[in-house]
């Protein structure tokens, strides 16, 4: 059995969808949705506002996507500094609204997130793993 | 091989920072809530899923390459690790599916189709332990695919493989 990657075999199409859209164009269309939207200024990437968590949030949700598709990740180089961008806050920070640690970024490390910034540092491994240039296909 | 080892570095120090309530055995997956459950058990699949990735890639059964002489040891040590978080992963997925608690994500029954390419061969092995141990994870790994299958067309495909090798065993 040949072991091949997500991004060749998703295909979702819900049966209660009228519209059936390839694959490819989810991410795509995410990312389309984040460059418009954008984050705000520079300043506004950092801050620590719940506003602002929540812009994040959108855009890793993005960036797990195109990590799950192994889609091309310098999409995200004109909207924001993405190995310095905060992770999202820790569930309970979030759920109160407010922050309560230092943030943490996947520059930084640090094990000071929750369970979203745990996943989007694993998808950020697999999608290293992936681009690795492997003897024999994976 | 030296990229191989990096990536693996990397992979197993992250792990080993990861909280110990995250790290799911088959017990303690019982007492995950339901809103938690899918994320803390794609935590654990990507993480088995990408050692089994990086090892498998270097074993010819495993990865259907052409395999390398010089590196016999390292290959006998990598098939033995990739086995291992195979069944790891699959025993995860069984218990994930016994909470009959919603856990679909595509990466999931990707990483349960990957894990059937790595236990498929042990199906025949002469080794009884092992051979039911395989045979009950692929069962499992083929349960989880067909839960995706109304959202994954090509899962369709994969549950009637994984189950002609069942029914040919």
């Amino acid at each position: 059995m040949e072991v091949v990657l997500p991004s060749q075999t998703y295909d979702r199409s819900p049966p209660q969808m009228s519209i059936t859209l390839p694959s490819h164009q989810f991410p795509e269309n995410a990312c389309s949705l984040l460059h418009i939207g954008g984050l705000g200024s520079a300043k506004l990437h950092t801050q620590n506002s719940l506003q602002s968590e929540i812009r994040r949030r959108r855009l890793w949700a993005c960036y797990l996507m195109h990590c799950t598709m192994c889609e091309n990740l310098s999409l995200f180089d004109p909207v924001a500094d993405i190995p310095k961008l905060p992770l999202p806050w820790p569930e309970a920070d979030f759920e109160a609204g407010v922050s309560r640690g230092p943030y943490v970024c996947l520059e930084s490390g640090g094990n000071g997130g929750g369970v979203y910034a745990e996943l989007i540092k694993a998808l950020t491994l697999w999608y290293k793993l992936t681009k690795f240039g492997f003897p024999n296909s994976v | 091989m030296t990229g191989i080892y990096a990536l693996d570095d990397d992979l197993t120090s992250w792990w080993r920072g990861l909280r110990p309530n995250w790290k799911l055995t088959t017990s303690t997956i019982l007492s995950i809530p339901a809103d938690r459950l899918t994320n803390i058990l794609l935590i654990n699949l990507i993480y088995h899923q990408s050692i089994c990735a990086l090892h498998a890639s270097i074993v010819p059964l495993f990865s259907w390459s052409t395999g390398d002489d010089n590196w016999a040891s390292a290959r006998q040590a990598s098939a033995q690790v990739a086995f291992e978080h195979a069944c790891s992963a699959s025993e995860l997925i069984n218990a994930a599916i016994s909470t009959e608690k919603c856990v679909l994500h595509t990466f999931i029954a990707y990483a349960a189709y990957s894990g059937c390419a790595i236990q498929i061969p042990f199906m025949w092995c002469l080794n009884p332990a092992v051979k039911e141990r395989a045979i009950a994870n692929v069962r499992a790994n083929t349960k989880m695919i067909h839960t995706m299958a109304p959202y994954w067309k090509f899962a369709a495909l994969l549950v009637s493989t994984a189950f002609l090798s069942i029914a040919h065993r």
